[in-house]
């Protein structure tokens, strides 16, 4: 609970800031000048943040970082039935000064051993590259990502070791339980 | 088939005349049918363009084109704009495309400029001759 109440004081404190800027030109020197669009992007990670902690949405969560709105930490549970059941995933988003018109760079934290994941944590996953969509939310992302995990795309492995194990789901479950490394309490 | 549907017709004493005028209006029912599944397989065609051809941006004069409609309090499933997640203010005006999806002017513009689908159903627009 505490951690929830400090993070919606940070959303608070940066929308405090930005109001400032707005207000009255800054006394010192501002990182790049804060334009409308950056306003707007602003603006709707806040209203995703809202909605995010208003949902409830067990199995995935997520809270920008400290001192930056555009960086967001989040988690993603393994479904129930699936080789992933049991574990957690901590996930790692930074949105552009575009965003929602490009998509965020998505990326497991926590090493996860999925054809689709690379040991770097990069994710191939269309919705997140030439399938994005300016109607996809940080919620929806990690949903897809969540169902991605128990249905890989076996055809573009970037991890073909993984991708050659699927087949055979007991043995695949034990390289997952082998291989996890829970992600560390922040 | 037809001949004989045609005696039949004629032997429960329906005329020529009415025939064709319930024929006539089959036809224009079918055509309206058809051009508005014509709206969608224009925009099936598109898709392919768009991956054969990697076209992305819609044409601008296409964009331009998005009728203007002014939001009303009825319209609960118009509530906010999926790009930009705010509402719209009613009496405000949104931008419709064809598949008839809603959206703030400015979001829905910056959008198709560069990827020219509907961001909630992929509708895919005219595409420009060039990516840009």
């Amino acid at each position: 609970m505490a951690t929830i109440t400090g993070y919606t004081e940070t959303a608070q404190g940066y929308q405090d800031n930005t109001n400032v800027a707005v207000a009255a030109a800054p006394k010192h020197p501002n990182p790049p000048a804060k334009t409308v669009d950056t306003q707007s992007v602003l603006k709707r990670l806040q209203s995703e943040l809202m909605a995010l902690m208003m949902s409830g949405e067990s199995g995935i969560s997520a809270f920008p970082e400290e001192d930056n709105i555009f960086c967001w930490k989040g988690t993603i549970a393994g479904s129930k039935d699936t080789v992933f059941e049991g574990t957690e995933y901590k996930m790692s988003l930074s949105f552009p000064n575009d965003y929602p018109f490009k998509p965020p760079k998505v990326k497991f934290e926590t090493g996860c051993f999925h054809p689709n994941v690379d040991v770097y944590g990069n994710i191939c996953l269309d919705i997140l590259q030439d399938k994005w969509s300016s109607a996809y939310d940080v919620r929806t992302i990690l949903l897809s990502i969540q169902s991605l995990l128990g249905e890989p795309n076996i055809s573009s492995p970037l991890n073909t070791q993984a991708a050659q194990l699927w087949s055979n789901q007991e043995e695949y479950r034990k390289m997952v339980e082998k291989l996890y490394k829970p992600p560390t309490a922040a | 088939m037809s001949s004989s549907n045609l005696n039949a017709l004629l032997s429960e004493g329906t005329s020529i005349s009415d025939f064709f005028s319930d024929l006539n209006v089959s036809i224009l029912q079918a055509e309206a049918n058809f051009r508005s599944i014509q709206v969608h397989v224009d925009s099936l065609l598109r898709v392919l363009s768009l991956l054969l051809l990697k076209k992305k941006a819609a044409l601008k004069a296409a964009i331009e084109s998005l009728p203007r409609v002014t939001v009303t309090a009825e319209e609960e499933s118009y509530k906010a704009c999926s790009i930009c997640m705010e509402e719209f203010d009613i009496g405000s005006e949104a931008r419709e495309m064809p598949c008839k999806h809603r959206f703030h002017s400015g979001c829905v513009e910056k959008w198709l400029r560069l990827r020219g689908s509907c961001p909630l159903c992929r509708y895919v627009m005219p595409l420009e001759e060039e990516e840009s």
